[in-house]
């Protein structure tokens, strides 16, 4: 059974018709990306903030998928990583610091220092131990943040100042956030592409595969894990300043093992291990969200409903509905 | 602190672990025969919690409010799992975890579309009201008892048809080698659903008895299954004998810890620590041995 | 191996296609026609009403909604004179999806006035959208201490009680009672810890031990075997929603209803758990801004037509969306519906000129009310059900400690 391409998913040869469904996959992208860089200059700040929202999530998602899709590792924990990056957003202010080149480094460090510790210890666990070796460190954090109590504890406390791109560039203001997230969610999208085909990436997809295999050939997927697992970190701690800019914000709610699963479901909505599936996915979790909400009270209801039918009834996600090609892992 | 105080403590620890253990050996069965991750499982706390509720008001019969409530939650336990849950045997972890997740999600939700936002009310039987003299001056509420007495009796009832008959010894295969007892000619579907409802009931009889303590409310069993889940790593999936000792330690852990540690560490660091320890001892537990302190080595 | 999959796995490429390009175009089309259809300047007033209909507090949320359409049904469609529309949002007891609700209602909905809101960390994160929107919000529950002081915007109206008010006046009347070693015991977030400072404000007793339980917790065995063995012969407790409920009825089976007296204020227990606590509630004093036999024409009036719309008497959220929305209604009625005349719109709010269900009630400087704190006791009526009965005024005209740290005027 031939492996999930190890190469650019979109790069592999289509089985009908000569780059049919690359164009197509690449036609859809392009509109959707268009759309998307329109919306802001339509001066609908409701509409821009949605945008931001959903490029916001795009990019915890895409985090996310490093870790499931290529690395077979399932984290109910990856919200964590995201209330990281939310709290440094609202930390790092108090301490006098605004410009982004300060708090998105500081953020993706503080990020990835976590991720490895913690990765450290969980990857040593592995099927289901791994998952909730994830989710107790997440409510770890979760509990230290809520226990905060000069930084109001489980209630959170207002974002001090929004992040400062340099000159008069705010994050604060919807559309230089929409920009600056978009543009962050294109390098990180080519940043996964680079990962998944570098060498450890590589070592990582063939871990997912068949470990056993992996081991008799003298390679520990370890190592490669745990950079992975760094790397997903400090990616979802960056889309967490986005989002304290976006709500003005900052409480443990960010981090809770709630929105690490809205996070599974983004990413299994739009197809693990495609990079740009959990971008779809994401877009059309937030969107999905607020149509239902605008419905009916019991739109939660509806959302878990959505949950079970996609996973029991589609055999892809959003990414596989529109290529026609399944992501790896069996989502 | 008094011998008093200790006394009453520890029963209070007990009797949460037990609870913990109920929601916890259903876990770790359902994933040591089936190799199923369950997000679902506080749900079924819940139901329980709500069917009792239900069932009090329609009979002042307690045994026939209860049997009621079980057999509601068995009857949903079952068409989940005929439904939902068989197609996802075969699925990765991921595809399981998410679909019960977005079962968990759809009837916390559903409880409220039917009984409404307000707790609903349960109360405890009359004869279980009123407390017990435990040793000098001190009291303890009979019902609290009952609790404990009713988690042990389940734990040792499921322990009994696990060693001591066929079907017990047939679930006990399965969930070492499956394909084996297959080819043996053992109807593995009709197990699993029934692994599965066992399971389910488990949790339930938690809720059926903690509701007349605590709220019944949509939601309330998230919490539990959290701590039950942790119960069943640091126990070791699909031992027992794991989920009872690690559900007494974290019990008793938890109901200690919460007056020891503000007193140790000063109150911020003393809360979130105590909060937290469950989670802590699960990540010393599998840094020291990632299958749990009982358990196999991971599938 | 035959990999099957991947040829029956495909559906015909045109329908795929087809499928896509309406999605992307669908999406593109409503973003088009949403920024083609900008509301006008309305010819009536659009008045945003969010609160937390789903979430942890969820039962605030809805009770507030109850009683907001008491009032719609009395105000007939129209807000002193003008007519009105609403339009509604879920804050879902989160601050992030308030902030989101907040900018659909503002600035897609463009509504003129805003009212609602539950949960206190709710009100902390929507005041900045607010002000910078320069739209007036009045607020029906609750009222952090940093927006009574530092943090407080003229375009902020609380119509509720500042956090401290619920509880005014509670310390010296335990003391009155005879309290001499007070517990005070809460649920560990910001209000918890405003709540029962609150509550120890003036006690003259000695404080055995205060202590918080985390926000999950639901047995309290513990806490409650460690109040028992310290002597203490007094409680106080803050628990709303579902925690409040677990307390009473595991307070009542530890024994010790009738042996140690439990104070609190509405948030413990009122008419939206008492169905859920039972007799386990009975004689819990409990101190309130409203309550539902408060003895005025207003009250009595809006209590009636509570009853007969829901089936039981209203809960002190209830009151005050009610309240909320008569104020409005006086105010507009005063500017003549001239609402964007922002300096007469503002001053005609702050003179609070409205008859409100508690009895006297008017604004501080900070725009935070002044108003008295009853106290009342969990008592039976001959039929069975469960009510609070007014015992005494435990504050009158009371203020909040905050004012001092306003800027305004």
């Amino acid at each position: 059974m031939p492996a999930p391409s190890l190469r650019e998913p979109d790069d592999a040869p289509p089985e009908d018709g000569p780059g049919s469904r690359r164009r197509l996959l690449r036609a859809v992208l392009f509109a959707l990306l268009l759309a998307a860089l329109a919306v802001p200059l339509l001066g609908q700040p409701y509409y821009t903030k949605l945008v931001a929202r959903m490029a916001i999530f795009a990019i915890a998602a895409l985090s996310l998928d490093l870790l499931v899709g290529y690395g077979g590792l399932v984290s109910f924990g990856h919200a964590a990583f995201f209330g990281i990056g939310v709290y440094t957003a609202g930390l790092l202010p108090m301490l006098g610091i605004r410009q982004a080149v300060v708090i998105v480094p500081a953020a993706a460090l503080a990020g990835a220092l976590v991720g490895c510790v913690t990765g450290a210890v969980s990857l040593r666990a592995s099927g289901l131990y791994f998952i909730f070796i994830t989710l107790a460190f997440a409510e770890m954090i979760f509990y230290i943040a809520q226990g905060l109590r000069m930084f109001g504890g489980d209630d959170g406390f207002r974002l001090p100042a929004a992040t400062l791109l340099g000159g008069e560039l705010s994050l604060g203001h919807p559309v230089v956030l929409a920009y600056t997230m978009i543009g962050l969610l294109l390098v990180f999208i080519y940043a996964g592409r680079r990962i998944a085909a570098s060498r450890f990436g590589q070592v990582v997809v063939a871990a997912r595969d068949d470990e056993g295999k992996l081991r008799a050939i003298g390679l520990s997927p370890f190592p490669g894990r745990l950079l992975l697992y760094t790397i997903a970190s400090a990616m979802c701690a960056v889309a967490g300043v986005g989002f304290a800019n976006l709500v003005e914000y900052v409480s443990p709610a960010s981090m809770s093992w709630i929105q690490s699963g809205e996070f599974l479901f983004m990413v299994i909505l739009g197809s693990a291990a495609t990079l740009v599936g959990p971008v779809l996915g994401a877009a059309a979790y937030v969107g999905l969200e607020q149509v239902l909400s605008s419905w009916t009270e019991h739109w939660m209801f509806w959302l878990g409903v959505i949950l079970v039918l996609r996973v029991l009834l589609l055999r892809q996600g959003l990414y596989g509905l529109i290529t026609g090609r399944r992501g790896a892992g069996g989502a | 602190m008094s011998a008093g105080l200790l006394l009453e403590q520890a029963f209070n620890g007990l009797q949460l672990g037990m609870i913990v253990f109920l929601m916890a050996v259903g876990a770790t069965l359902a994933f040591g025969v089936m190799n199923l991750i369950n997000l679902a499982h506080g749900s079924m706390l819940m139901l329980g919690a709500y069917f009792i509720a239900a069932a009090a008001a329609w009979t002042s019969v307690f045994p026939l409010a209860f049997a009621a409530a079980v057999l509601m939650v068995a009857a949903v336990a079952l068409a989940v799992e005929l439904v939902i849950i068989k197609p996802l045997y075969r699925r990765g972890h991921l595809d399981q975890v998410l679909a019960t997740f977005g079962v968990s999600i759809a009837l916390n939700e559903g409880v409220i579309m039917i009984w409404g936002r307000e707790a609903v009310y349960a109360s405890p039987p009359s004869w279980l009201e009123g407390a017990v003299s435990i040793g000098p001056g001190f009291q303890y509420p009979l019902y609290r008892l009952a609790i404990t007495a009713v988690a042990s009796a389940a734990g040792l009832g499921l322990w009994l048809l696990l060693t001591r008959t066929r079907l017990g010894m047939r679930i006990r295969a399965g969930a070492e080698k499956g394909e084996m007892i297959g080819a043996l000619g053992v109807n593995v579907g009709a197990m699993f659903s029934g692994v599965f409802v066992i399971s389910a009931v488990l949790a339930a009889l938690g809720g059926i008895m903690l509701g007349p303590l605590i709220a019944v409310q949509s939601g309330m069993g998230d919490p539990l299954l959290i701590l039950a889940l942790a119960v069943v790593v640091i126990g070791g999936v699909g031992s027992l004998k794991g989920a009872l000792l690690a559900s007494l330690a974290v019990g008793l852990l938890d109901t200690f810890g919460r007056m020891a540690w503000p007193a140790l560490c000063g109150e911020l660091i003393g809360n979130i620590v105590a909060n937290a320890s469950v989670y802590i001892l699960m990540a010393l537990v599998i840094a020291v041995r990632p299958a749990g302190l009982f358990g196999v080595a991971a599938r | 191996m035959i990999d099957k999959r991947r040829r029956c796995d495909r559906q015909p490429l045109p329908q795929r296609l087809g499928v896509t390009v309406a999605i992307c175009l669908a999406a593109a089309l409503g973003a088009l026609a949403a920024a083609a259809a900008r509301a006008q300047a309305p010819a009536t007033i659009k008045l945003g009403f969010i609160v937390a209909l789903s979430g942890p507090l969820n039962v605030v949320g809805n009770e507030q909604k109850r009683g907001f359409e008491v009032a719609l049904d009395q105000l007939g469609g129209k807000l002193g004179g003008i007519p009105f529309e609403v339009v509604p949002g879920d804050s879902k007891t989160n601050p992030g999806a308030t902030v989101q609700e907040l900018s659909r209602l503002i600035e897609k909905e463009h509504v003129d006035l805003l009212t609602g809101l539950t949960a206190s960390n709710e009100l902390v994160a929507a005041i900045k959208p607010i002000s910078d929107a320069k739209i007036f919000f009045v607020g029906m529950n609750g009222g952090p201490a940093v927006l009574a002081g530092e943090q407080c915007s003229p375009y902020y109206f609380n119509a509720s009680f500042q956090n401290a008010q619920l509880t005014e006046g509670m310390g010296p009347y335990m003391a009155q009672k005879g309290v001499r070693k007070l517990w005070l015991i809460g649920l560990d977030y910001e209000a918890g810890h405003e709540h029962t400072n609150a509550a120890r404000k003036g006690y003259t007793g000695e404080v055995v031990n205060h202590t918080f339980t985390p926000l999950t917790q639901l047995d309290f065995a513990g806490d409650i075997a460690k109040i028992r063995a310290s002597g203490a012969d007094g409680v106080f407790a803050f628990y709303p929603g579902a925690p409040g409920i677990a307390f009473v009825r595991q307070w009542a089976q530890a024994g010790l209803s009738d042996k140690i007296p439990l104070f609190s204020n509405v948030a413990l227990s009122e008419p939206t758990v008492f169905q859920a606590q039972g007799k386990t509630a009975l004689g819990i004093i409990v101190s309130a801004n409203y309550f539902a036999a408060i003895d005025n024409p207003r009250n009595r009036k809006f209590v009636q037509d509570f009853r007969a719309k829901f089936g039981r008497d209203p809960a002190s959220y209830a009151g005050m969306a009610y309240d909320a929305m008569m104020l409005i209604d006086a105010a507009v009625r005063e500017v003549k519906g001239n609402i964007r005349d922002q300096t007469a719109f503002r001053a005609a709010l702050k003179r609070a000129d409205f008859e409100s269900v508690r009895g006297p009630f008017k604004f501080n400087r900070n725009q935070q009310p002044i108003q008295n704190t009853y106290v009342t006791v969990v008592d039976q009526r001959p039929d069975g059900s469960l009510y609070l009965k007014q015992t005494g005024v435990i504050a009158r005209d009371a203020q909040d400690d905050f004012v001092d740290k306003c800027p305004m005027k």
